[in-house]
């Protein structure tokens, strides 16, 4: 067994501890990947289509986020994520390279730079095929620091955009619901830690630290108007990235995280 | 764990890429959308960014100069390479890309890149080669196999709306002609031409692309050019100096783009306070290039 199978099974575990609730669910779940991919042994290498097929196949992956609607006592929820990524979830109104479209938004946010309106630029609304995004209350501007930041939130190396665009959202439940996520929710990502639905948020995992500790609150948010939503662009290059060890999607990570899934109670 | 960053050398960086053509690297592309932005982010990730680069680019010359596009490839993989093309711009991969394009067979050049979230590759390419080729260059020939390959692909009604409008950006003064003639010796063209035109969903609008067909539907094919779009499901009204055209969604002023045309339309309006409309033949007044009244008016 691989690194990466092992880590899927101790997710397994702690995703029934934390979530017992899920457990039918998730099993349904597994049962329609192991049927559509028999001869993979996790489901972290499945590529768009396959989640597509997924997605398709399977109310509890393509049906949206079933956890708890919850509203936090803050006023912002924040996200880190690419140009292209941005692409996919809204449009960009240009189709200029990614480079350029970060070039435009870097010169229209200012010095010094200033959140600008997301819906100039893109057509919405910002939705997944998945139905949800991910969102956070860590204000990832206000760190000063997007490259930790993006480890805070789970992301290792080799997920953290260079040309990085952080969103921020004004939270309105009634534009759109804010869920608890579930193992469910995060069935294709190694990177989550299932937390008890009596909880009022999920919580991403701190890879900055070693062992890795608890991290930031998160969400799972329905489709979302873009004209609710601001955008923060910044290249998180090597300036920001030096100065720490390298943290990369290899055997050692994955071992170090499904001993985090072991130890959490 | 490895506790410090490398280098990239041109032999890692081939490697890196071919695992991501074949699949190996789909969380990094997950999160970040394209395989050029987790070139950027393995740079940034790297101990010498300037080093990985120059490697980068060594490597990107190898794997194009070896780079055989069959029919049968896998689109998300030549998607990937275009990619990587356009945001890098090495030095082979202009020609590459204009090769792709000439022994590409008309059919389906859809990826679907993420679920329900589609890329047209073939115009990814075509947005490839504006990089390499913004402006006319003197004694070209490869600016002439880019030309010629946008004729092509638009003798084939392959991505009408980009291929006009490109072709009245860097072709104006011989477009018009060449497009005139590639209606003439083919009666298909025009009516699919103008549907595809009428059917876009792209954000450009297709105005400008619409004119430049209208002008070469001048003088002799003005009522083809009124049936295709009658039979695309739109009409050419005829209420001002230039036609309009309407559709069930949309409205399209289209005026000839063909400065000379336009030039002869001005004057015999002002000459003869006639209004213009494109009922009018127009042969008298573009046959002796004098602006002379056509008979009877």
């Amino acid at each position: 067994m691989n690194s990466s199978d092992a880590l899927f099974l101790e997710r397994c575990r702690l995703d029934l501890r934390r979530q017992p609730s899920r457990d039918t669910s998730l099993k349904e779940l597994i049962a329609t990947w192991k049927a559509l991919f028999p001869t993979l042994g996790h489901p972290y290498a499945m590529q768009a289509k396959e989640k597509g097929q997924l997605a398709k196949s399977s109310v509890h992956f393509g049906g949206g986020s079933l956890g708890a609607q919850t509203t936090p006592a803050v006023k912002y929820l924040y996200a880190l994520t690419s140009v292209r990524k941005l692409d996919y979830l809204a449009t960009w109104h240009s189709s200029e390279t990614d480079e350029a479209i970060h070039d435009k938004l870097v010169d229209l946010a200012g010095k010094p730079r200033r959140w600008i309106p997301l819906a100039s630029h893109v057509a919405g609304p910002l939705k997944s095929f998945r139905m949800f995004t991910w969102w956070t209350t860590m204000d990832v501007v206000a760190t000063g620091q997007p490259f930790i930041a993006g480890r805070r939130l789970g992301l290792v190396d080799s997920w953290i955009a260079n040309l990085a665009v952080i969103l921020r959202w004004e939270i309105d439940p009634a534009a759109a619901s804010l869920h608890l996520p579930t193992c469910c929710d995060a069935f294709d990502g190694p990177v989550f830690e299932s937390m008890p639905e009596s909880g009022s948020s999920g919580r991403t995992i701190d890879l900055n630290c070693n062992p890795f500790e608890a991290g930031e609150p998160e969400f799972a948010v329905t489709a979302l108007p873009v004209d609710q939503i601001s955008v923060y662009p910044i290249r998180v290059g090597p300036d920001f990235r030096r100065h720490v060890p390298p943290l990369a999607e290899d055997d050692g990570t994955w071992t170090r995280l499904a001993e985090y899934y072991r130890d959490a109670k | 764990m490895n506790e410090t960053r490398t280098t990239l050398k041109a032999k890692d960086w081939k490697l890196a890429l071919q695992r991501a053509f074949d699949g190996e690297r789909s969380a990094a592309l997950e999160h970040l959308g394209g395989l050029d932005e987790v070139v950027r982010v393995d740079i940034a990730n790297s101990a010498d960014a300037a080093e990985s680069t120059v490697e980068l680019y060594e490597a990107l010359d190898d794997i194009i100069a070896s780079w055989r596009w069959r029919p049968s490839a896998h689109l998300d993989a030549t998607a990937m390479m275009l990619d990587l093309i356009r945001a890098f711009q090495p030095r082979r991969g202009g020609p590459k890309t204009v090769n792709l394009l000439q022994s590409w067979q008309s059919g389906t050049s859809l990826l679907e890149v993420v679920p329900d979230k589609f890329v047209d590759v073939r115009l990814l390419a075509l947005k490839v080669l504006e990089k390499y080729y913004p402006t006319p260059m003197d004694n070209s020939r490869e600016w002439d196999s880019y030309v010629a390959v946008l004729y092509k692909l638009l003798a084939n009604s392959e991505q009408p709306l980009y291929i006009l409008m490109r072709l009245l950006a860097i072709d104006a003064s011989d477009c018009h002609a060449r497009v005139a003639s590639m209606i003439a010796t083919n009666e298909h063209l025009l009516p699919i031409l103008v549907s595809k035109l009428l059917e876009s969903d792209a954000q450009t609008a297709p105005d400008d692309a619409l004119s430049l067909l209208y002008s070469a539907c001048i003088p002799d094919r003005v009522t083809e050019f009124e049936q295709a779009v009658s039979n695309a499901g739109g009409m050419v009204k005829k209420t001002g100096e230039a036609p309009v055209i309407t559709t069930a969604s949309n409205t399209f002023p289209v005026e000839p783009t063909d400065k000379e045309i336009l030039e002869a339309m001005q004057t015999a309006s002002n000459q003869f306070k006639i209004r213009l409309d494109i009922a009018i033949p127009f042969t008298g007044i573009l046959g002796d290039g004098n602006g002379s009244a056509p008979e009877g008016q």
